[in-house]
């Protein structure tokens, strides 16, 4: 096992607890009365992301960010797994393929930002970023023979 | 064949007299950061199509702009009634101390701190103008959206509007151009103004010192921020909204005019209850019984 390998599932471990954090940051802020204000900058708008239609699952009350506390959670586990069993294939596998699906997901969220609401949530862009830092992380470990 | 044994890797490696180093399996560099350039590449797509892609969705003109002026300007008092407090919650604030702010013309006054680009102002306008035009009448009101978010608004620069019981004074400091970081300012403040929005439009009564949207109700009340989430009105323009507006069980009609509602009341407790046709309504007077009395020099 290289130094990479023995590195990044502690990485893959930290990407997620992180991630857990902020989610659950912006899950509690969506239920916490808040006030909506608008700063004069203007760059970033987290307000009216969270706070939009897309703000909330489809069909559902539960906020989109709740969405990144169950992807971050399961991440967690599966980081966990791997430093556990850092020879078995199979949990590397397993949160490749759960890092491709959760970056589809992240590329939808940014085209709502980016293209539909014109306004970008600083807290989500931290949450997608760590999407991104873990597939890239599961692909640059080697699979386990 | 039982007999002949394999040389083994070390055997070779001595025999041949080189040292061999182990097939290094291929880099994993080229997905990596073929992954990278492939998600940088979508994002910047993205961006691109918002770029290229007018703003703004169709603002209503001619007849189209009016009948959108007209629905907000011209809500009945009976369904604003049907809607009560609808989905809305008081968040007016009351401010201690005697200093009262009076219009130009010496009645009470509504000042409203905001900028063309908020999309939170942009919300908060919609109820501000049902409210106001229960009162008085606006001219030049136009319909446009937020820069930020795309809400459906009218804005209040170049508006006017006269009333026999109060002084509306709107301020909508920055436009829809950006300017720098920020957004390029449309209309200073006086200093009066500067004064107020530094002392009230910040800890405790707002959350963001100088935030928009601010509203003052005559220094007796004041409220920072929307009164409703964005989900209300994102998506929809002048028309949908106006329609929605038509059903007092919608979402918007629950949210903008149960909202209305509060501001009449606010309204209503600096112009001393004036005119009755509007202030003994039952919600007005019950949403204006929870609020705190403005102090008494602070009436007109």
């Amino acid at each position: 096992m290289s130094g990479d390998d023995r590195t990044l599932p502690w990485g893959l471990l930290g990407a997620a607890a992180a991630g857990v954090a902020v989610s659950l940051y912006l899950t509690i802020a969506h239920f916490a009365p808040a006030t909506l204000v608008c700063g004069t900058s203007g760059l970033f708008n987290c307000d009216l992301v969270t706070t939009s239609a897309y703000g909330v699952l489809l069909g559902s009350g539960l906020p989109t960010a709740s969405a990144g506390l169950a992807w971050f959670g399961v991440g967690f586990v599966l980081a966990a797994v791997q430093l556990a069993r850092p020879a078995s294939p199979l949990p590397l596998i397993a949160h490749r393929a759960w890092s491709v699906l959760g970056i589809v997901f992240v590329l939808a969220l940014v085209y709502i930002e980016v293209v539909i609401l014109g306004a970008i949530c600083i807290w989500c862009t931290v949450a997608h970023v760590l999407v991104l830092a873990t597939l890239l992380m599961t692909l640059a470990r080697r699979t386990p023979a | 064949m039982a007999s002949r044994r394999s040389a083994s890797p070390a055997t070779i490696t001595h025999s041949l007299g080189t040292r061999r180093t182990p097939a290094r399996p291929p880099s994993r560099g080229p997905l990596v950061f073929g992954s990278l350039a492939i998600v940088v590449a979508v994002v910047a797509v993205f961006a691109l199509i918002r770029l290229l892609t007018p703003t703004a969705t169709s603002t209503p003109a001619g007849a189209a702009s009016a009948d959108a002026v007209a629905a907000v300007t011209g809500v009945p008092a009976t369904r604003l009634e049907q809607v009560g407090l609808g989905s809305a919650t008081i968040k007016l604030k009351s401010v201690p101390g005697p200093s009262s702010l009076v219009g130009p013309s010496g009645k009470p006054e509504v000042f409203y701190y905001g900028g063309e680009y908020c999309p939170f102002c942009a919300l908060q306008r919609w109820p501000l103008i049902v409210a106001l035009s229960r009162f008085g009448t606006f001219s030049n009101l136009k319909p446009t959206f937020s820069a930020e978010g795309n809400v459906a608004t009218f804005t209040f620069h170049g508006s006017s509007f006269t009333s026999q019981y109060l002084d509306f004074v709107p301020l909508e400091r920055y436009g829809t151009q950006r300017a720098g970081t920020g957004w390029a300012q449309i209309q200073a403040p006086t200093a009066q103004q500067q004064t107020l929005i530094d002392i009230l439009d910040a800890p405790p009564y707002s959350s963001l010192q100088g935030g928009l949207p601010f509203l003052d109700f005559g220094n007796a009340y004041v409220e920072a921020g929307a009164a409703y989430p964005a989900a209300t009105a994102i998506g929809f323009n002048h028309q949908q909204l106006a329609a929605l507006l038509q059903d007092p069980k919608s979402t918007q009609s629950q949210a903008i005019l149960g909202t209305a509602n509060v501001f009449t009341a606010g309204i209503c407790r600096i112009t001393h209850m004036q005119p009755t046709s509007v202030c003994s309504l039952p919600t007005v007077q019950a949403v204006a019984a929870q609020l705190a009395a403005p102090a008494p020099s602070a009436s007109p």
